[in-house]
């Protein structure tokens, strides 16, 4: 009956995609020079914050592909596919995949909408251009980059929209719930290698190299794989996400969400442990002039991993927080922004130090040489401490550099 | 004789048809512009009348543009019997709906379509928007006298051949207050503008403003 149901439901957006659908296909070509002063980079498992090795580096920093199918009945697909050529990690793969159906609103301007497949939670006041790319920075804040680097997943979520302008009011809300899976290890990285500052969203398949924490070797954590899945399901339990979003007068955005993965720590499969990650999120968009805005985050949570019995082995908190000014004058635009981070060790686990206090500024300039051409060059000033550096035999109390320079094409 | 009779033909012409200029203002006395003015009869039963006598007056076309990701004009008033045409201007498609209940309405048009096969059986508001660029926000007034018009720069409003039989005057728009809105005005005609204010003052229009700064943005939020 299932499978009836799914052909015929196949037959149909088949056959209307040859009668009126439409499609559009757009993307972001992204490459840069950059040069890191400091330790090489987590992408291959070491401790560096950045996504780039010390020393130089040319590299195709990403190549976005977004294919979307829109259909006359209310339905689209949404397709996001990303490659990396950055000479540390080379990899293409899907980004996003969701299919979504969006009701129009009715007379009192409510409206219903859903979303399932591969997607973000909707947390990032940065990243709101093609591929879930940043218009501001070519990092993202520490905290949106673990967005980008964990927390995606399979999911339906369902959202209500109250447009104000059917009521003759400047307030719309939105209200979005989401169920989900396949976000069963969220939280490993954010432990074992804290906050970093990232322009790279990991891809569907990717797996992700764990950073050298003595435990690994012999110690109490001697049965992780080398690598961390991020979207693998173990538990078969399901998440819950939920957040509000208000929008005033063109001016003021503000959100608040709720996640908790639902995780069951006892299960562990391949190597792979199940972390029950539970965090809040705030964020803030203001106007200060139509050419001026100020954006803000505030995430905080805690996240943990027991052994199949359910001895807590891991329990940290995070936090990190950003406040960002952009300023946009013709073709220049200016951005500022500083954050601080934290992860708070609360286990007693021997030689799997999670501790992590630090700070970041980053300077950022684009230039606009046509409407999908942009010269972008940014500064990123990192300081923080981490004990487990000396795992690696790094320096706990480190401050990296990164120099950046970008010729980016949006099509 | 004939000269009498031309005088006298000439005097009722004159009565019978006259240019009536109207001019709306706000509650400081400054132009009102973009407010839709129609004229009904103050005995609705001469309703088929007017239309009947209007069968000369080629009916014109009401185009509703999508341009620059904006319902443009923010107001169009026309009447029921005048076709009304949607015209995409802009290189994205755009997916347009009313929430009216009797009328309710939803199409996608695609950049550089139109859309003429949309009408409406009596007076009535419609609210507009586009189910893609949520900021974008049209109305639409259906009206059922051949005589109305939306305000000029200087808050005017001209209408031409109007028989002297008694008009009532009303006023829409969006952002008007109710007690405006409902207002029924009776005038005299003369050959002097006729004056109204409002008694409220009007809220600001929507700007009908993408609030992302980028060209590139994807839904996201």
């Amino acid at each position: 009956m299932k499978k009836r149901a799914l052909s015929l439901l196949i037959t149909c957006l088949v056959s209307n995609v040859s009668n009126s659908a439409e499609h559009k296909l757009t993307g972001l070509i992204d490459s840069r020079v950059s040069q890191v002063d400091g330790i090489n980079s987590h992408v291959n498992g070491n401790y560096g914050k950045f996504r780039f090795d010390e020393g130089d580096n040319i590299s195709l920093s990403q190549a976005i592909v977004n294919y979307h199918l829109d259909f006359d009945i209310p339905i689209s697909l949404n397709v996001v596919a990303i490659a990396y050529a950055d000479g540390i990690d080379d990899s293409i793969g899907i980004s996003e995949a969701t299919i979504k159906y969006q009701a129009i609103p009715n007379s009192s301007g409510l409206r219903f909408s859903a979303r399932a497949g591969i997607m973000y939670p909707k947390i990032s006041l940065e990243n709101n251009a093609t591929g879930w790319t940043s218009p501001y920075t070519l990092t993202y804040s520490t905290l949106n980059s673990w967005i980008g680097e964990e927390v995606k997943h399979t999911g339906l979520e369902l959202t209500l929209d109250i447009l104000g302008k059917f009521r003759q009011s400047k307030h719309d809300v939105s209200i979005s719930a989401s169920v989900y899976k396949n976000n069963d290890t969220t939280g490993t990285l954010l432990s074992w290698r804290g906050w970093t500052q990232s322009s790279r969203q990991t891809l569907w398949h990717e797996r992700l190299p764990v950073p050298p924490v003595k435990a690994r070797f012999g110690g109490m954590l001697k049965h992780q794989a080398a690598e961390t899945d991020p979207f693998i399901e173990l538990d078969h339990r399901y998440g819950f996400e939920a957040n509000v979003f208000w929008q005033w007068n063109n001016k003021l955005k503000l959100r608040v969400g709720h996640y908790d993965n639902n995780a069951d720590t006892k299960v562990f499969k391949n190597g792979q442990y199940v972390w029950e990650t539970i965090f809040s999120h705030s964020g803030l968009s203001y106007k200060l002039t139509p050419s001026t805005t100020l954006i803000s985050q505030f995430l905080t949570g805690d996240t943990l991993m027991t052994s199949p019995w359910g001895m807590p082995v891991v329990e940290n908190d995070f936090q990190s927080a950003f406040l960002l000014i952009t300023h946009k004058n013709k073709s220049h635009r200016y951005t500022v922004r500083m954050e601080e981070f934290s992860v708070t060790d609360n286990d007693t686990t021997p030689d799997d130090d999670n501790n992590e206090y630090g700070k970041s500024a980053t300077l950022s300039y684009q230039y606009r040489f046509s409407r999908h051409l942009f010269l972008h060059a940014e500064y990123n000033w990192l300081d923080s401490t981490r004990p487990a550096r000396t795992y690696a035999n790094q320096d706990i109390q480190l401050t990296e550099q990164q120099y950046q320079l970008a010729a980016k094409y949006y099509w | 004789m004939i000269k009498f009779l031309t005088f006298i033909f000439v005097y009722i012409l004159s009565i019978g048809v006259m240019a009536t200029e109207f001019k709306v203002t706000d509650v400081l006395g400054a132009p009102a512009s973009g407010i839709a003015v129609y004229l009904i009869p103050q005995d609705e039963s001469k309703l088929n009348d007017l239309w009947a006598n209007q069968t000369n007056t080629a009916s014109t076309k009401t185009i509703i543009s999508q341009e620059n990701k904006k319902f443009s004009p923010y107001l169009s008033v026309t009447s029921k019997q005048n076709p009304i045409v949607f015209d995409n201007k802009d290189d994205i498609t755009h997916h347009i709906y009313s929430i009216d209940k009797e009328n309710s309405f939803d199409f996608k048009l695609r950049s550089g379509e139109q859309k003429s096969d949309i009408s409406f059986a009596k007076k009535t508001t419609i609210a507009m928007g586009c189910n893609i660029h949520d900021w974008m926000a049209g109305h639409l007034l259906i009206v059922d006298t051949p005589f109305y018009g939306i305000t000029n720069i200087d808050g005017k409003v001209v209408f031409s051949d109007l028989p002297d039989i008694g008009f009532k005057l009303k006023l829409f728009h969006p952002q008007l207050s109710e007690v405006d809105n409902d207002r029924e005005i009776t005038f005299t005609l003369t050959t002097k503008p006729f004056l109204v204010k409002l008694i409220e003052p009007i809220t600001a229009t929507p700007l009908q403003q993408d609030t992302s700064e980028f060209d590139f943005v994807e839904g996201y939020e």
